[in-house]
């Protein structure tokens, strides 16, 4: 299936940039990181909590904040047709995109709602900062039917905040996020911290939502098991930078990269008594990653080549790229 | 080793260098105290009402004193004063935090009120009463006393409940169950952990020192005798100085006053901020 | 939120128990017999006085400085006088009772404290907010408001009181230096009255104020930096809303909560500098008041203030704290 392309990145790099008591540090959180990322598709990324995620999402959300820094690359949104270059237009320009084009719930997002205000006054907030001469009548009547259209009880808009569940609470932050219909949703962990029961009920609000409004969910979380339930194409994220990229069924039948494979099996399978098997060690430094491919100090396959070089991320198979020299060999091998 | 790295993280903070800058100057000052060629409770060993010049530095006062030795006589009294306080104090709080955290029951629940009595109890009305009371016969030590019985609360309630988090941590269950005494493990294992909140409040309660006395002696209610900067300006007002021209008298204690207070304050501003690691992040943030 | 009452109630009850109970200590530590000491103050002034009459006035002075009968029945003494508001004759204005001449000062008092704190903590929070929104890159301005607030925040009330009177009493008389009010002016309700009235505010107003609004400036600015990190805020400014709305619709409301109890707990202290700055302009609320009675040992009336003004505190913080869950939903909801 052919898709329009909704939002893409370009060679994107975003670095942390900080300065404790004179001494300058470097975090390279997100290193070359270009992907393409289609209209009406869900879109996981994985990887281990400090590999950089939460980076990317902030950085495709445009919502970049000291220390952290854009140092090169570009994020492009597509919107009717036309392509912005979100990082070459003012604030103003970035603003207007968000809620209506690109959304975000952020992660812990249980803390996101204003302690002292009601829900419904929230929601009025926001929707009022993005539409324009609505009364305050019409505004709680947007965010009304949008709950209902999302099956959760309307009685909450008069609640606050401490009163709800965290699982409510999670419900609301994607309901807030969606309230405008935007066409591309970031997500980032939604699931984590919730109890399993409650893990289901959000990730099928999300599938929900996606199908009631055909939008694009980019969703982060390290956990490969939600992937496997929501996403429709999968990448995978190490050090920084995107290892591999490939439809969720081919992630998980035909994993290339080593690392990839770590991720997959560590996955609990119902009546498995066998033991998991993590990768060994621990994530790298981003502020010292090492040499070459990132991930060989970990690697059992790791040879010569992979500690000078960085693999590029190339496709192999139609839809499935790979940035790892174990393939590359391989592959030169078979040709 | 590791307290040089800290300093000079430290200095690196400007409110920090300027506050060392000057304490080290009024401590200087307050040291060669002792090479005054004059008794500072004797008075007409100078002509009187001089004003500043190289031989007489500060001026003179209309009592016949050098103004100069008596200011380096009051610094080194505030300071001795005020560090008495915070010290008797800072113990008053270790003992009562520590000991309301670790016993619990009825000893905590009284302890901790009579604490939040003391938070919220006005403390000037009270001290001003004490100086009403003793009048010259208040000693600066009886006084530092007095203070230090007033101001151990707050520091109190945070050493409990910071002994409180840490006994939620492993090492306390593992250091009783390898044998140790539990002496020995509040000294080794809480100490460290106390000691940063002890020392910033330590500047605190320092400048609350030097603040009442000041303004308890200029009021005439310590002992007149004892040249502290307040007293200084009680002399200096009693004899109307501004009135008489003798302007020196009043302006010389009040800049070193001034001067003391920003600088104790500014290091304990630095400090916090620098012990505080929500702070410190935000420093980061900051800095660039 | 009944517990919360009572335990709130409770508490101010053994701050007032414990605190008058510490008054009477202090006083029964006296090194000097006030009695003696005001029999002296009265033949000092030349007046011959018979031995018996003496006598008889050392028994009269006794009974109204509640030194008869066991330290027990002082200490009750001193209870019945506080409840009763009786706290006996003042002797430097005999025989105006102490508790009329504390109603008065009371007036004064409250007024200025009133003003100072209204004004004071509506300035330095707003200003503290903006300040704490913005730390991360500070305008010029602020830069330098902060700085300034910074140097004279640590300053005694006393010497900052002082410097005022200096500059603008004697150096620029711009300002009276001393009073509520010009003497020889028929206190009522005139305009040139309440000019006057103003006028001999202003000093102790503006000293206080100053002061007072570092304080809250900078705990304003701390509270609301942490509170701008917070993820409600960080998820409004990434949903577009503007500047002025998060500020106080997010950032304000929030760390007004802490400063509310702030206020409740550093009313003793507060009103400490209050007294402090009255001395310095003989201004004639429960400070200045407090001071000629030392300076003239008048006893009674020292310890009636003394006694009054804790509970009085007290009862203020009490209360700020009873109004406080008004402020906030999660205690009004719980």
């Amino acid at each position: 299936m052919m898709s329009v392309e909704v939002l893409r990145t370009e060679n994107l790099k975003s670095y942390y940039i900080l300065d404790i008591f004179g001494k300058k540090k470097v975090i390279k959180a997100v290193e070359d990181v270009s992907i393409s990322i289609k209209e009406n598709e869900i879109y996981g990324i994985a990887g281990e909590s400090g590999c950089g995620k939460s980076t990317l999402l902030k950085a495709m959300f445009a919502a970049v904040e000291p220390p952290q820094r854009i140092i090169g690359g570009k994020v492009i949104y597509r919107d009717n047709g036309k392509e912005y270059d979100v990082y070459h237009i003012s604030e103003e320009e970035r603003k207007k995109f968000r809620w209506h084009f690109i959304s975000y719930v952020p992660q812990g997002s249980m803390s996101v709602l204003n302690p002292v205000m009601k829900i419904k006054e929230i929601f009025k907030d926001f929707i009022e900062t993005h539409t324009k001469g609505k009364t305050k009548e019409e505004i709680y009547e947007i965010a009304e039917s949008h709950i209902r259209d999302l099956g959760l009880p309307s009685g909450i808009l008069d609640a606050y905040p401490h009163q709800l569940s965290g699982g409510m609470r999670q419900r609301i932050t994607i309901a807030l996020a969606t309230v405008l219909s935007p066409k591309v949703v970031i997500a980032d962990e939604p699931t984590t911290a919730l109890d399993v029961v409650t893990q289901r009920g959000v990730i099928q609000l999300l599938k929900d939502i996606q199908a009631l409004k055909r939008n694009t969910i980019i969703i982060v979380t390290h956990d490969m098991g939600v992937h496997a339930n929501m996403a429709d194409r999968i990448a995978i994220m190490y050090a920084g930078r995107i290892i591999e990229e490939a439809s969720t069924e081919e992630i998980f039948e035909n994993p290339l990269h080593p690392y990839t494979r770590y991720l997959i099996y560590s996955i609990p399978k119902f009546g498995d008594k066998k033991k998991r098997e993590s990768a060994p060690g621990a994530p790298p430094s981003l502020s010292n990653p090492p040499s070459g491919c990132s991930f060989h100090p970990r690697c059992p396959f790791a040879f010569e080549k992979c500690r000078e070089e960085v693999p590029p991320l190339k496709e192999y198979k139609v839809g499935h790229k790979v940035a790892c020299w174990r393939v590359e060999e391989g592959e030169n091998a078979t040709a | 080793m590791k307290m040089l790295i800290y300093f000079r993280d430290l200095m690196s903070d400007k409110r920090f260098s300027f506050g060392f800058t000057v304490i080290i100057i009024l401590t200087v000052l307050a040291l060669i105290s002792v090479m005054s060629p004059y008794s500072p409770v004797r008075w007409n060993v100078v002509p009187e009402e001089k004003p500043p010049s190289l031989k007489y530095l500060m001026g003179t006062t209309s009592l016949g004193q050098d103004l100069f030795w008596i200011v380096c006589f009051s610094i080194k009294n505030s300071l001795i004063f005020a560090l008495t306080t915070a010290f008797l104090s800072r113990v008053l709080a270790i003992v009562a935090g520590m000991i309301s955290g670790f016993e619990g029951g009825i000893v905590d629940r009284s302890i901790m009120i009579l604490s939040d009595s003391l938070i919220s109890l006005p403390r000037v009305p009270v001290l001003i009463l004490v100086g009403a009371i003793f009048r010259e016969g208040l000693n600066l030590y009886i006084l530092a006393l007095v203070m230090a019985s007033l101001s151990w609360a707050w520091d109190a309630r945070v050493i409990r409940s910071q002994i409180l988090s840490l006994r939620e941590r492993d090492f306390t269950l593992t250091a009783i169950l390898s044998g140790s005494k539990s002496l020995s493990v509040v000294f080794k294992e809480y100490f460290p952990h106390i000691l940063p909140i002890v020392f910033a409040s330590t500047l605190n309660n320092m400048l609350w020192a030097i603040g009442i006395e000041t303004t308890l002696s200029i009021l005439g209610l310590t002992n007149p005798l004892i040249p502290t900067l307040g007293t200084t300006l009680h002399w200096a007002l009693s004899y109307q100085a501004l009135f008489l021209g003798v302007w020196w008298w009043v302006f010389f204690p009040v800049t070193v006053l001034i001067l003391l207070f920003i600088s104790v304050y500014l290091l304990s501003v630095s400090i916090s901020e620098y012990l505080d690691p929500r702070m410190r992040i935000q420093r980061i943030g900051q800095a660039r | 939120m009944v517990k919360y009452f009572l335990t709130r109630f409770l508490q101010f009850l053994i701050v007032v128990f414990l605190s008058v109970t510490l008054v009477f200590i202090i006083v029964r530590m006296m090194p000097s017999d006030p009695v003696e000491k005001t029999i002296a103050q009265i033949t000092s002034t030349g007046t011959f006085l018979d031995p018996s009459d003496v006598e008889k006035m050392i028994k009269s002075l006794r009974e109204m400085y509640g030194l008869e009968g066991s330290i027990l029945s002082q200490y009750f003494q001193t209870w019945r006088r506080l409840i009763t508001l009786n706290f006996g004759p003042s002797l430097s204005f005999f025989p105006t009772p102490v508790s009329s001449i504390i109603k008065e000062s009371v007036f004064w008092t409250v007024g200025l404290l009133g003003v100072v704190i209204l004004v004071s903590w509506t300035i330095g929070n707003i200003l503290g907010v903006i300040a704490g929104y913005y730390s991360k890159k500070l305008p010029t301005a602020m830069k330098l408001l902060d700085l300034i607030f910074m140097i004279i925040r640590p300053i005694p009330y006393y010497i900052l009181a002082f410097i005022f009177l200096v500059l603008f009493s004697y150096l620029i008389p711009a300002f009276p230096s001393q009073g509520a009010y010009s003497v020889g002016m028929m206190p009522g309700f005139n305009l040139s009255f309440i000019i006057d009235v103003l006028k001999h505010a202003t000093l102790p107003a503006l000293s206080m104020i100053l002061l007072q609004t570092t304080m809250w400036f900078q705990s304003m600015k701390i509270i609301s930096t942490g509170v701008t990190n917070e993820d409600f805020v960080i998820y409004a400014k990434y949903g577009g809303i503007s500047n002025h709305k998060i500020i106080f619709r997010y950032v304000f409301r929030n760390a007004l909560l802490p400063q509310v109890t702030s206020l409740s707990l550093s009313l003793g202290r507060i009103f400490g500098g209050a007294l402090i700055t009255e001395i310095v302009f003989s201004y004639p609320g429960l400070g200045g008041t407090l001071y000629s009675a030392i300076m003239s040992s008048d006893y009674n009336l020292i310890i009636g203030i003394v006694l009054f003004s804790i509970v009085a505190v007290s009862l203020g913080t009490l209360v700020l704290d009873f109004i406080y869950p008004l402020f906030d939903p999660r205690i009004r909801y719980s």
